[in-house]
């Protein structure tokens, strides 16, 4: 009777612990790329401002493996030049943007390149993308492994109802 | 029959007396406070019973809209969001639901001047799948019933009031289930099932109630905080006593960060400053929504745009596991990850309230939770309809049949100062004490025949009801 009512407590307190564990979150958007162990989901390229050719890449990745890989360069048929830029601050607490030569992606994180974060600057953009384009990038990690997606193009906050180049349907030739 | 048993105690010789009277006093409360708000605690049982089981019946009832069979990348979310705000006229971004997994469709919250409403997105196509307004889905519309009857603050007063008379009734409940009697434990902590009908139903109710009280108390006492008269005071007393939530204030670090990245641009290349306003490195919905992505919140995660009260963007974690919750806070211009809120970082008093909202809502520790709240739900059904069934037993015709009245109906100060301490504690339910003593003494006096019918004194004595 004894041990029957010590499992049943014990029964009871696992299902405590165990049930109230946290749930899995929300899943990563698939990815539409993998170079080796590092997964490259959610890419979007800003819409630059009108007559400008600058604007910067955006998307998350997923470092899938065991060990640290690095974003070592980024490249693209639709734009001159991509640089890896960061917003670094420095002693004086000065904040601003620099080239950096490499991303880390530690194993097992997922790292979002975002604004005001690490991100992708594309210069020299083809002039004639549009919002719901799409713009080819080519990720090449130290790890030797590389890999090509297409990167939509999405609005430009600024720009927003102000620019021609806003869509297809809006765009006159 | 509860009287006979009683007399059966052998105590001294004028205790019985004086103990006879608070037992028919309390009888009699607990017949009336029964009698007005039963009706309302099966209500509050039924769609609490259900409420319970949200995550899973949202997920039911979410089905046909996730697990999708996509043919393309997903679209990035701000397409996603202005499919969404198309869709619906004169409307506006107010959230975006992080979905559960990547081939869910999206559950985008736009507003209009009028309500809020849910559409779902497919994430491919941005074929618009579902639209409904917020207030008319299923779990929306059990929990204003919970909450509020469907009808609005006049309903919430009512589930006060119930719940309120429901505290009354188990305190009332536990003292007249008192065993006084040398039959053992049967009819105490399991009910004599083979013993006649009338004595089953007695114990079924007697037993059932000892059970479920404790659940019960717990239930009514964690759902407080959620009304409005209690919540409010609650509040207010937090406000006065010192210990009101600590507020978490960003605006300080955040006014520094600005700070700084003015002082930057004005020192950095033209370039920068020129992207700055280029609009190329403020933030929109699709960074935000990737960085709550990559911070793995529990779901469900909800990501609010800044607004005129909450200048930031927000990722909020409304699991109802609440001590698992968390918010971010995103700069609203770069997105930058600017503040974090943790549960751990709530005054405890807000800690202690989180911990037991979870718990009313079965949410704290998982199945064993829901079926704890399931089982003190069902338990009160029973309590109701074995109530019933008794009072309708014993009831006479032409008469209400309240228990019996007593000749001298007064309550010693002991009682006297518990029922203040109850009036106190629950303001709705000293407020409804005032309005039924007020009401017995202006209108029940005027009418013999209603008072014959209600079971009230012939007299209008203090406390016989």
């Amino acid at each position: 009777m004894r041990t029957f009512q010590s499992l049943t407590a014990l029964g009871l307190l696992l299902c405590v612990c165990a049930c109230g564990a946290p749930v899995a979150p929300p899943q990563m958007v698939a990815p539409v790329a993998v170079a080796g162990a590092i997964a490259i989901s959610e890419p979007r390229v800003r819409l630059p401002a009108n007559g400008r050719d600058q604007s910067a890449a955006y998307m998350t990745l997923t470092n899938q493996g065991p060990e640290t890989d690095h974003l070592v360069q980024a490249i693209s048929p639709d734009a001159r030049r991509l640089e890896l830029h960061a917003q670094v601050q420095s002693s004086d607490g000065m904040v601003a943007m620099r080239e950096i030569d490499h991303i880390d992606i530690p194993a097992g994180t997922s790292m979002a390149l975002t604004p005001g974060g690490i991100h992708i600057m594309v210069k020299g953009m083809k002039p004639d993308l549009k919002l719901g384009e799409t713009m080819t990038i080519r990720l090449i990690f130290a790890s030797g492994q590389s890999a090509q997606f297409q990167a939509p193009v999405v609005a430009n906050p600024v720009a927003l109802g102000e620019s021609t180049r806003e869509g297809p349907k809006s765009h006159q030739h | 029959l509860e009287n006979t048993m009683f007399v059966s105690q052998k105590t001294g010789v004028h205790a019985p007396e004086q103990a006879g009277r608070l037992y028919r006093t309390l009888w009699r409360w607990h017949f009336y406070a029964g009698l007005f708000f039963i009706p309302f605690i099966i209500i509050l049982s039924l769609s609490g019973a259900t409420y319970l089981f949200k995550t899973q019946i949202e997920a039911a009832l979410d089905a046909p809209f996730n697990r999708l069979t996509l043919t393309a990348p997903p679209q990035p979310v701000s397409l996603q969001v202005r499919a969404a705000i198309e869709a619906v006229p004169a409307s506006a971004l107010k959230s975006y639901r992080l979905p559960q997994n990547n081939n869910d469709a999206a559950q985008i919250t736009v507003t209009t001047p009028n309500k809020d409403i849910v559409v779902f997105v497919r994430p491919d196509t941005l074929n618009i799948l579902k639209i409904v307004p917020t207030q008319d889905r299923f779990m929306a519309i059990v929990a204003s019933l919970h909450g509020e009857l469907l009808m609005g603050d006049r309903g919430s007063l009512i589930v006060e009031l119930a719940a309120s008379w429901a505290l009354v009734m188990v305190v009332t409940g536990a003292y007249l289930w008192w065993p006084r009697t040398h039959f053992g434990l049967a009819g105490v902590l399991w009910p004599r099932l083979g013993a006649g009908s009338k004595i089953m139903w007695r114990d079924l109710h007697a037993v059932t109630g000892i059970w479920v009280s404790g659940f019960a108390v717990i239930l009514i006492l964690t759902g407080l905080p959620w009304t409005n008269v209690w919540g409010d005071a609650f509040t207010a007393v937090r406000k006065a006593t010192g210990t009101s939530a600590i507020s978490q204030d960003w605006s300080q670090s955040r006014t520094r960060q600005h700070a700084d990245m003015e002082h930057g641009n004005d020192h950095n290349s033209a370039s920068h400053a020129d992207l700055m306003a280029s609009g190329v490195y403020r933030a929109t919905i699709d960074d935000v929504v990737a960085s709550a992505r990559t911070a793995r919140l529990q779901p469900p995660v909800v990501i609010f745009p800044p607004s005129k009260n909450k200048p930031e963007w927000r990722a909020m974690s409304q699991t109802q596991n609440r001590p698992l919750g968390s918010t971010l806070t995103f700069d609203p211009n770069d997105g930058r990850l600017i503040g974090r809120t943790e549960f751990s970082g709530k005054h405890p008093i807000d800690q202690v309230v989180g911990v037991g909202l979870a718990v009313h809502e079965g949410a704290l520790f998982g199945v064993l939770n829901q079926i704890i709240g399931l089982l003190t739900a069902l338990g009160l059904v029973l309590l109701f309809v074995s109530a019933f069934l008794m009072w309708r037993k014993r009831a006479p015709e032409g008469v209400l049949g309240a228990p019996p009245v007593i000749p001298d109906p007064r309550i010693g100060y002991g009682l006297a100062a518990i029922i203040v301490g109850f009036a106190v504690f629950l303001p709705v339910l000293g407020m409804s004490l005032l309005a039924i003593g007020v009401f017995e003494r202006l209108v029940l006096t005027q009418f013999r025949g209603a008072r014959r019918w209600l079971g009230l004194s012939p007299l209008s004595e203090k406390g016989a009801n």
